[in-house]
């Protein structure tokens, strides 16, 4: 199967229209395609809702997130400087 | 034949056509016309959360026809453009192919122009920037007042930047729509320190918008839905083609729409313009006295070029360097929002910035919600369920600055349109130098510090590719001299008796500030000039 037919797979999934062109497919972008279809469906409506428990909560949980993304961020770089020419 | 032939129906066209209705004259506007009024019914008149909690038709407007075009689109200049407003650049790499790999312009062929996908934002320019502009700022003033009486404006006439945009009748200006939780603790932060922050050049205030607060003709006051980027609900957000549906039963205004204009001859009598049916292909002429190019600063240079012979002759192209802050308003982080808002810009800041001369950097304030969380997982750097994690938790707090730097004509940044046997093609390049990218540098460093004071932390800066500010101008300029692809100050297009120039493309300077609203008042200045020579010309002839 390839990324292009796993794409129209999930696709179709959640709705009956003919399979979409998706020429972009990576891992992440077939992703956030499912999401898109998630987000724009009454009952995953709450999925998507602000969380608002205060300030004190939303740094003690954007804390970890924070560590994700700065080692996403990092392993980024370092394969970009792995792959550069030298 | 026509007395007047207007070609563009965008923010420019539709005034120009306007004014000239007024006057009696037998006028005509021809453009492509696209338009898409499927989601008018599609789309609910009820408020964003409401739709989102109950309506099982959403995916249809807020995916469109073809879902995964939702996700194509966010890597080209457009992305911003929901299904509702897509079909204004429908077919424009057939109908007006353009070869860069620097410069990637949105053309409309949409009714309305580039005007369907107006973000409203409203400036009355000063006349320092008028007159660098080219246009005389005595000369343009009033009709400022005219413009501002047809689009309904509303917005605050107290703070910080009321002098800097608001130059023309400040009574026509409607109260203010109420600013959403997040922008009322930015502008709340910045009036305590008001005096400091304008000591540095720093002017932030409410959005001067070209959309509703109380009813005003056939349109209604803006219900704060925050659906005003998927719909026109109620009109209170104005767009060109309320204009020109206004003067369509006119006895004396012909709409021709499905044309494409291929280049325009004068003779004797006035100006023959050769058309293309979009549809079928096939060739016709309209013929009237007085031509006006308001096909926007791109094609109305193609034109021109086309008509007069200009293969191979570069022209001056202006457009706004344009970058995205993304950042998290500390003051409202966990905190809930008020759920009843307007989609557009909350606030502007003007941060004065010197070169050789005195300039602005604009920064439009938008809080994001409506256009829905998954366009933004792509860019976050974290899988895409921590993502969703990290969005909720900072979605009341998260701020978008939509950052615009002002533009001046330069040898790197041109276009050209080159002929060869199977027809014409527009080439472009838009390069910087390297100063010119460290000034741009340094003022968004100071903007970001300036933000980072207001609370507002910068998480990501988006560079789109150059042209996605949809600001174009400077391919006709004005000049003094005469020479050949330049406008004289009157509007009229140089070397020729008939043809004037009524869009941006005058423009010898292209501010941050948006030039909408500007577009508009000229379009009505250089209509009126024509008006005045066809006058003339029947005073002559008795």
């Amino acid at each position: 199967m390839t990324a292009k037919h796993r794409v129209a797979a999930c696709y179709s999934d959640a709705v009956s229209d003919p399979e979409p062109d998706l020429q972009v497919a990576s891992k992440k972008e077939r992703a956030v395609f499912r999401m898109a279809l998630r987000e724009t469906s009454p009952s995953h409506v709450n999925e998507f809702e602000p969380i608002t428990k205060g300030f004190l909560f939303a740094v003690a949980a954007l804390a970890p997130l924070g560590i994700v993304a700065a080692g996403v961020i990092t392993w980024r770089v370092i394969k970009r400087v792995m792959r550069a020419p030298s | 034949m026509f007395d007047l032939l207007i070609i563009g129906s965008g923010p420019s066209g539709s005034h120009a056509a306007q004014q000239a209705v007024m006057s009696g004259r037998k006028v005509a506007l021809l453009d492509i016309g696209y338009s898409d009024r499927r989601f008018d019914e599609m789309i609910p008149a009820k408020p964003f959360s409401e739709i989102r909690r109950s309506d099982e038709n959403q995916r249809k407007y807020f995916l469109g026809d073809d879902p995964a075009e939702s996700l194509r689109y966010q890597d080209r200049a457009g992305a911003h453009l929901t299904p509702a407003r897509q079909h204004m650049i429908r077919d424009q790499d057939r109908l007006f192919p353009l070869i860069s790999d620097t410069f990637r312009p949105l053309q409309s062929t949409g009714l309305g122009g580039l005007g369907i996908s107006w973000g409203a934002n409203c400036f009355a320019l000063e006349d320092f920037e008028l007159e660098r502009i080219g246009i005389p700022a005595s000369e343009l003033r009033p009709y400022y007042d005219d413009v501002a009486r047809e689009v309904g404006l509303s917005g605050r006439t107290n703070d910080s930047l009321t002098p800097l945009i608001a130059n023309f009748d400040r009574s026509l200006i409607q109260p203010p729509l109420p600013l959403d939780s997040n922008a009322e603790t930015i502008l709340r932060r910045y009036e305590r320190s008001r005096a400091r922050y304008e000591g540095r050049g720093l002017y932030l205030g409410q959005s001067l918008l070209a959309v509703l607060s109380k009813s005003h003709q056939d349109r209604l006051a803006n219900a704060q839905n925050d659906m005003d980027f998927w719909a026109d609900v109620g009109k209170s957000v104005y767009r060109p083609r309320f204009t020109l549906e206004r003067i369509a039963g006119a006895s004396n205004f012909s709409h021709l729409t499905g044309f494409l204009a291929s280049r325009f001859r004068e003779d004797g009598a006035g100006v023959t313009v050769e058309c293309q049916d979009v549809q079928t292909g096939a060739g016709t002429v309209f013929s009237a006295r007085k031509l006006l190019l308001a096909a926007g600063a791109i094609n109305s240079a193609r034109l021109a070029l086309a008509s007069l012979r200009g293969y191979g002759l570069r022209l001056p192209i202006l457009c706004n360097p344009n970058h995205w802050i993304a950042a998290i308003n500390l003051s409202m982080l966990g905190k809930p929002a008020r759920d009843r808002r307007h989609s557009l810009s909350q606030l502007t800041i003007l941060m004065k910035a010197e070169r050789d001369a005195p300039d602005y950097v604009l920064a439009q304030v938008y809080s994001y919600r409506s256009l829905l969380m998954f366009r933004l997982l792509k860019d976050i750097p974290l899988p895409v369920r921590p993502g969703l994690l990290f969005l909720r938790l900072i979605a009341t707090a998260f701020t978008c600055v939509n950052v615009h730097f002002p533009d001046r004509p330069s040898p790197d940044r041109w276009i050209q349109l080159d002929e060869d046997g199977s027809g014409s093609a527009l080439k472009a390049s838009c390069l910087f130098s390297d100063s010119e990218r460290d000034w741009l540098r340094a003022n968004e460093m100071r903007l970001l510090r300036s933000l980072a004071g207001l609370r507002c932390i910068p998480l990501q800066i988006s560079k789109p590719v150059h042209g996605a500010s949809i600001h174009y101008g400077g391919t006709l300029p004005y000049a003094k001299d005469g020479r050949p692809f330049t406008t004289s100050a009157d509007g009229r297009l140089a070397g020729t008796g008939n043809v004037y120039v009524a869009d941006g493309s005058t423009w010898r300077y292209m501010p941050a500030k948006g030039l909408t609203l500007t577009l508009m008042a000229n379009a009505r200045r250089v209509t009126k000039q024509a008006l005045r020579d066809l006058a003339a010309e029947d005073e002559r002839a008795r």
